[in-house]
C-alpha cells in the first residue's frame, strides 16, 4: 500500500496541520493581546527642582533641555532606582550609566534607551508614553 | 551516598520528594484563600500580620517546595550512581529531564507570586532573558509571564501547568502519586519544624540587595558577568542536557557525562555561595569584613511567632495605611502618634524605613528585636536614612567629611606628638592606635565627630556630641518634649509615644553648640562668648557670663555681625561643607567652601540657574523654598556650587535666611578693603575679626591614676592624659601669612599650641621625651564686625605682628626713630621668647612655627614694612589724607615726606 494513504500518514499530516494552525492562533493571540494594550501615559511635574526623577518606566533627567531615559537595565531589564555618585546604578547586576544613559560600568554594554515625550513649559509638566 | 541510605530511615530519596510535593500541593492550595493575586505582596503582608495560620501554610509550601527540589535532585543522583542505572523509556526520561526545568519554573513563578522587591526585579530579568530568545522570545515571555503588571498567567502556570507537569511524570516513573505513610508523617513534622522555626522569604521594600532565589543566585552571579546574557540559557540548556544523556552510551561516556555534571553542579554550588553570601547592594563584592556585612548580605529569612492576635488588631492592621506597597505592623500600634515632619510622614514611609525592626509581625518583642530606637547614627545609616530611594548619596560621602573622620585634628595631633612627619597625613577617627598621641586624642579630644552615636532619646543640647545624622537634624518641639518625658518616666512601657520629634531640615545653631563650642569655639564666638577660666561660684552677672553645661563659665563679648543679623550656622554652610563631598581633605579650611566674597563682591557675581544645580542642591531648595525657578543665584567661587538662600536682584545680592526666612541684604565691601593695592593680599577676617580666644602656657602630662574617659569607645577609664591650661585669653588675634600655589594672603592665626608634652609620663621607655612646641594655628574666629579693625591695631599692635602681647613703642630719640617692644610675659627656657609670642622682636621664625606647613609668621622685612607704617600712623591719624593717600601710593607718600618725618628703617 502506498505510504501516503495509511492512516499512520494521515493522522501524521493531520496533526502537523492542526499543530501549525494552534502555533500560528497562538502567536495570533499574543501579536494582538500585545497591540491592544494601551500605552500607559506618565505626566510628571518638574517643578520639584529634582534632577533625577525615579518613575516605574522611565528616568527624567530634569535639565534645561530634559532627557527621558527607560528604566530598565538594558543587560538584563531591571529597574533602574538609584542615583549614587553621579551614576545611574542598576541594583541587579551593578551596571553603571551616565545621565545620557551611556554605559558606564558592565555588564551593561548599551545605552538606556531614550524615549519621546512632550513638555508643556508654561506649567512645567512632561508626559511620556509607554 | 551509601554511608547516608544506611541511616536513612526511609525507602528512597523518591519518596521524601513525593510527599514534599504532596505537602507542598496541599498547603499552595490552602495559601490560595489569603492570598490575592491582585494585591499579591500586601496580601501576604496582612497573612504575616494578623493571620498566623496562613503564614505556616505558607511557610510549609515554602520549605516543602524547597526540599523537594534538594530531593528531586538528590534522587536523581542516586538513580545516576546506582549499579542498575536508569531504566526508563527515553520518551518518559527525556520528560524527567524536562522535569528538572519545570521543577525550577514552577519554583520561579512562586518567587515571582510574591511581588516584593526581589520578585519585581526577577520578573524583569525573565522577561528580558526569554523576551531576548530569537524568533519566540515574544511568544514565550508573554506566554509564560503575561503583559503588563497582572499576575494571573504567572499564577496559572504556578498553580496549573508547572504542577500538572510535574504530576504527569510522577505518575508516569512512579506509577502513583500517594507518597509512603512513613515518609509522610516523618516529612510533615521536618516542614513543620522549619516552618515554625524560620519564615519564608518577603522582601522589606527598602533593603538596596536585590537577590533571586537561592537555587538562581548562582545564575545571577553568572549574568554579572555575561553582557549577552542569553548565553546563560545555554548553561541551564547543557545542565538538562547532561541529566538526558547520562543513561545513554557505554560505561565511559557515562562516567564523563556524570563526572561533566558534578563539576558543573560544584562550580554552580561555588558561584550561589558567591552570589548568596558576598554580594551585596548593586551586586558590589563584599566581605563580613565590611561594616554593616549582615545587612547587605540581605537575609529575609526571618524568625517566626505564632501569637495569635485579637479582634482589634486586626481591625487596626486593616485599618492602617499601606506603605511602599505592603502593610507594616508598626503602624497598626503606633497609629495614634503625630509630630513628623511632611518629608517623613509615616502614611508614606511606614515606621521601618527609618526604624528598622520587623514590619510583619504584630509581636511587640519581634517587631522591635532588632529595631535601631535611634537611627541616624552614622554605624548604622546605611540601613536607615541611607536606605534605598532616601539619602544613599549623603549616607555613602558622609565619612569623607572632617566632622566625621577628624582627620585634621588627630594629625596635627599626632604631629605636635613627634609620631609623624606632617600634620596633613589622611586618617580616621576609627583608626586610633595606642601611641601617647592617640591615648590623648581618646582622652581629650574625640567625642565630638558625627559618628559618636547617639544612644539616648531626647533633644540636641549643648551637651550633646556626635549623633550623625540626627546631630543636625532632630527637632523638638513643646508637645513632643513633653510626649518624650512622658514616655521616659513610663517604667512599665506602656505607654506609646504620644508626639514623634520631627526630622528635619531645621538646623539651628543649638545643633551645632556641643561642639563647636569647644576648641576653637567658633559657636560660642558667634554668639558672643568667651570662655573663661572662672568657677561658676566666681560669677553672678547671669547677663554679662554665661554658664555652659553647668561649669564652664563665659564672658559676654561682642558677637558675629552675621549672629546679630540674624542669620544662623547653615546659613553660610551648605550640605556639601558639612555632610562631606565626597574628597578627602587634610584641614577645615579646604573643607570649608564658603567665603566672604562669594557674598560681598564689587565685581560681576559668579551666578547659577535652578537648573545648572547638582540634584541635591535643587532638592534642598524645592524643601525649603518651593518651587523658585528663574533666579540668579550666587554660587561659590572655590567650587561652583550653589548658595541656594541667596538671589542676584538689579546687580544687588540678597540672602534669605533658611529657617527664618528673612531677606537680608548683602553688602558690598567697603571702598578701603579695594582701594588701591596696599591691602590686596588680606584676607577679610584678618581684618574684619574682632576678636579671638586664644590659650597659652599649657602643658599635657599621663597621669596613670586619674579618672578618664575614653571618648573613642564612651567607656571611664583609669589614667588619662591631663591638660594643665595657662590662661585664657580673647584679643584681636595675631596675623600670619598662608602662602601655598593656590593662595597668597595674611590671614588671622591663634596660638594653637605653645604647649609642653610630657610623653615619659605615658610611655616611661622614652628617655628626655618632655616636648616644648610653639606652633600657631590659622583661625576663622567667627567674631566677625562690619568695620574693620583700626590700621593701629595691626601696624602698631605687638599681638598682631606675632611678638604677644607688651609694649611696642615707636621713639624718636635726636632725629632717629625706633621700635621697641618689652613683652608681657617672661621668655619661656625652651627657646628664649616670651610665652605667648610666636616670633622673636625684629626676628624671623621659619619651620616648626605652624600646625600648617603653610603658614608662618612674618619675616623680619615683612615686620618692618608694618612698623614703617606703624611709625607713620603714631603721628597720622588713620583718617588724615596722607594716610588714606598711603593706601593708594605708598611710594609716593614716602618720597613727599617732610624732614620732619623720622622712620625707624
Amino acid at each position: 500500500m502506498n505510504n501516503t494513504n495509511s492512516r499512520r500518514y494521515f493522522l501524521k499530516t493531520a496533526a502537523t496541520f492542526v499543530g501549525a494552525a494552534f502555533f500560528g492562533l497562538w502567536g495570533a493571540m499574543i501579536h494582538t493581546q500585545r497591540k491592544s494594550k494601551k500605552k500607559e501615559v506618565v505626566r510628571v511635574s518638574l517643578n520639584g527642582n529634582r534632577k533625577v526623577l525615579f518613575h516605574e518606566d522611565c528616568i527624567i533627567i530634569n535639565k534645561d533641555e530634559p532627557v527621558v531615559l527607560s528604566s530598565h537595565c538594558t543587560h538584563l531589564g531591571c529597574r533602574i532606582q538609584t542615583f549614587e555618585n553621579g551614576q545611574l546604578i542598576c541594583p541587579c547586576h551593578g551596571s553603571a550609566f551616565d545621565l545620557e544613559g551611556n554605559p558606564l560600568k558592565g555588564p551593561a554594554i548599551t545605552q538606556l534607551k531614550k524615549l519621546d515625550f512632550t513638555l508643556n513649559k508654561q506649567t512645567q509638566t512632561i508626559t511620556i508614553k509607554i | 551516598m551509601s554511608l547516608l541510605k544506611k541511616i536513612w530511615p526511609f525507602s528512597s530519596f523518591g519518596q521524601i520528594s513525593l510527599a514534599l510535593f504532596f505537602i507542598c500541593v496541599i498547603s499552595g492550595i490552602l495559601l490560595a484563600i489569603p492570598y490575592d493575586v491582585n494585591d499579591a505582596y500586601n496580601s501576604i503582608s496582612l497573612m504575616m500580620l494578623i493571620n498566623p495560620a496562613a503564614t505556616l501554610f505558607r511557610n510549609m509550601h515554602y520549605w516543602s517546595a524547597n526540599f523537594f527540589l534538594v530531593f528531586s535532585l538528590v534522587h536523581i543522583w542516586d538513580h545516576f550512581s546506582a549499579k542498575a542505572g536508569i531504566k526508563l523509556k527515553s520518551g518518559i526520561w527525556l520528560r524527567l529531564s524536562i522535569g528538572v526545568l519545570i521543577i525550577l519554573l514552577a519554583m520561579l513563578t512562586g518567587f515571582l507570586l510574591k511581588a516584593d522587591a526581589d520578585s519585581l526585579q526577577a520578573r524583569r530579568i525573565l522577561n528580558e532573558l526569554v523576551g531576548g530568545l530569537p524568533f519566540v522570545g515574544s511568544l514565550l515571555s508573554t506566554s509564560l509571564l503575561g503583559s503588563g503588571n497582572s499576575l494571573q498567567v504567572i499564577y496559572v502556570h504556578h498553580i496549573a501547568t508547572f504542577t500538572l507537569f510535574i504530576v504527569v511524570i510522577i505518575m508516569e516513573h512512579h506509577k502513583t502519586i500517594w507518597p509512603g505513610l512513613k515518609e509522610i508523617i516523618w516529612v510533615i513534622l521536618f516542614v513543620l519544624l522549619f516552618s515554625v522555626l524560620i519564615s519564608a522569604p518577603l522582601h522589606d521594600g527598602m533593603n538596596p540587595v536585590i537577590k533571586g532565589p537561592w537555587y538562581f543566585v548562582g545564575l545571577q552571579e553568572i549574568l554579572h558577568w555575561l553582557s549577552v546574557p542569553q548565553m546563560s540559557l545555554l548553561i541551564v540548556l547543557l545542565f538538562i542536557l547532561l541529566v538526558f544523556l547520562v543513561p545513554y552510551g557505554g560505561v565511559r561516556n557515562q562516567f564523563i557525562t556524570k563526572r561533566a555534571l558534578l563539576i558543573l553542579t560544584i562550580i554552580y554550588l561555588f558561584l550561589t555561595i558567591i552570589g548568596y553570601f558576598f554580594r551585596g547592594s548593586n551586586w558590589k563584592f563584599i566581605t563580613p569584613a565590611d561594616t554593616n556585612y549582615s545587612y547587605y548580605v540581605y537575609n529575609p529569612f526571618r524568625s517566626n511567632g505564632f501569637a495569635f492576635i485579637e479582634k482589634e488588631e486586626t481591625d487596626k492592621v486593616n485599618n492602617s495605611p499601606k506603605v511602599f506597597g505592603r502593610k507594616e505592623g508598626c503602624l497598626a500600634c503606633h497609629d495614634e502618634t503625630t509630630g513628623f515632619s511632611a518629608s517623613h510622614n509615616p502614611q508614606a514611609l511606614g515606621c521601618y524605613s527609618c526604624h528598622g525592626g520587623d514590619p510583619f509581625t504584630m509581636n511587640k518583642n519581634k517587631a522591635h528585636k532588632y529595631m535601631e530606637l535611634i537611627p541616624g547614627n552614622l554605624a548604622t545609616a546605611e540601613k536607615s536614612c541611607g536606605t534605598t530611594g532616601c539619602h544613599t548619596e549623603i549616607v555613602d560621602r558622609i565619612n569623607t567629611g572632617l566632622m566625621a573622620n577628624l582627620s585634621g585634628m588627630i594629625s596635627v595631633d599626632r604631629y605636635v606628638f613627634d609620631e609623624q612627619e606632617t600634620p596633613d597625613e589622611l586618617t580616621t577617627v576609627h583608626h586610633l592606635g595606642n601611641s601617647a598621641a592617640d591615648e590623648h586624642l581618646r582622652n581629650l579630644c574625640v567625642r565630638c565627630h558625627l559618628g559618636n552615636p547617639k544612644t539616648e532619646t531626647g533633644p540636641v543640647d549643648e551637651s550633646s556630641r556626635g549623633g550623625g545624622c540626627l546631630a543636625c537634624h532632630l527637632n523638638y518641639n513643646d508637645q513632643s518634649l513633653a510626649a518624650h518625658i512622658q514616655h521616659k518616666n513610663n517604667d512599665q512601657d506602656t505607654l506609646y509615644l504620644s508626639v514623634h520629634p520631627s526630622v528635619d531640615l531645621l538646623v539651628s545653631d543649638e545643633h551645632c553648640f556641643g561642639c563647636h563650642s569647644r576648641s576653637g569655639r567658633i559657636s560660642t564666638n558667634y554668639e558672643g562668648w568667651h570662655e573663661t577660666t572662672l568657677t561658676t561660684e566666681e560669677v553672678s552677672d547671669s547677663v554679662k557670663y554665661r554658664i555652659v553645661e553647668e561649669s564652664r563659665v563665659f564672658r559676654k563679648m561682642k558677637a558675629d555681625i552675621h549672629h546679630t543679623g540674624g542669620m544662623e550656622c547653615i546659613d553660610c554652610h551648605n550640605s556639601y561643607e558639612l555632610m562631606g563631598d565626597g574628597t578627602r581633605y587634610q584641614h577645615e579650611e579646604e573643607q570649608a567652601e564658603i567665603q566672604c566674597s562669594d557674598c560681598h563682591f564689587n565685581d560681576r557675581p559668579n551666578t547659577m540657574d535652578l537648573n545648572e544645580f547638582d540634584q541635591e542642591s535643587a532638592i534642598i531648595t524645592s524643601l525649603r523654598f518651593g518651587f523658585t525657578d528663574g533666579k540668579k543665584y550666587l554660587a561659590t567661587a572655590k567650587r561652583n556650587r550653589p548658595l541656594i538662600n541667596t538671589f542676584v536682584q538689579n546687580d544687588s545680592a540678597f540672602l534669605k535666611t533658611k529657617n527664618s526666612k528673612q531677606i537680608k541684604f548683602m553688602k558690598p565691601p567697603a571702598s578701603v578693603c579695594t582701594k588701591g593695592g596696599a591691602h590686596s593680599n588680606l584676607s577679610c577676617s584678618s581684618c574684619h575679626t574682632a576678636w579671638a580666644p586664644s590659650c597659652i602656657g599649657c602643658h599635657n602630662a599621663y597621669d596613670d591614676k586619674e579618672p578618664g574617659y575614653d571618648m573613642q569607645h564612651n567607656n571611664f577609664i583609669t589614667g588619662s592624659w591631663v591638660e594643665y591650661i595657662g590662661e585664657y585669653q580673647a584679643h584681636a588675634p595675631a596675623l600670619g601669612y598662608r602662602e601655598n600655589e593656590a593662595e597668597k594672603s595674611v590671614i588671622p592665626v591663634v596660638p594653637g599650641m605653645i604647649l609642653t608634652i610630657d610623653k615619659q609620663s605615658y610611655d616611661p621607655s622614652e628617655k628626655d621625651s618632655m616636648l616644648f612646641h610653639r606652633l600657631y594655628a590659622p583661625a576663622a574666629p567667627h567674631t566677625t564686625q562690619t568695620r574693620g579693625r583700626s590700621c593701629k591695631s595691626c601696624h602698631n599692635n605687638p599681638v598682631a605682628l606675632g611678638y604677644g602681647q607688651g609694649d611696642l613703642e615707636f621713639k624718636i630719640i635726636s632725629d632717629s626713630g625706633k621700635w621697641t617692644f618689652s613683652p608681657k610675659y617672661r621668655n619661656n627656657p625652651y627657646d628664649d621668647l616670651p610665652e605667648d609670642a610666636w616670633t622673636g622682636f625684629l626676628q624671623e621664625r621659619s619651620g616648626d612655627v605652624s600646625t600648617r606647613f603653610d603658614v608662618r609668621p612674618f619675616t623680619i622685612e615683612e615686620q618692618k614694612r608694618i612698623l614703617l607704617v606703624g611709625a607713620c600712623l603714631t603721628c597720622h591719624d588713620e583718617d588724615t589724607q596722607v594716610m588714606k593717600q598711603s593706601l593708594i601710593d605708598f611710594k609716593e607718600v614716602m618720597d613727599s615726606r617732610g624732614p620732619s618725618c623720622v622712620l625707624p628703617f
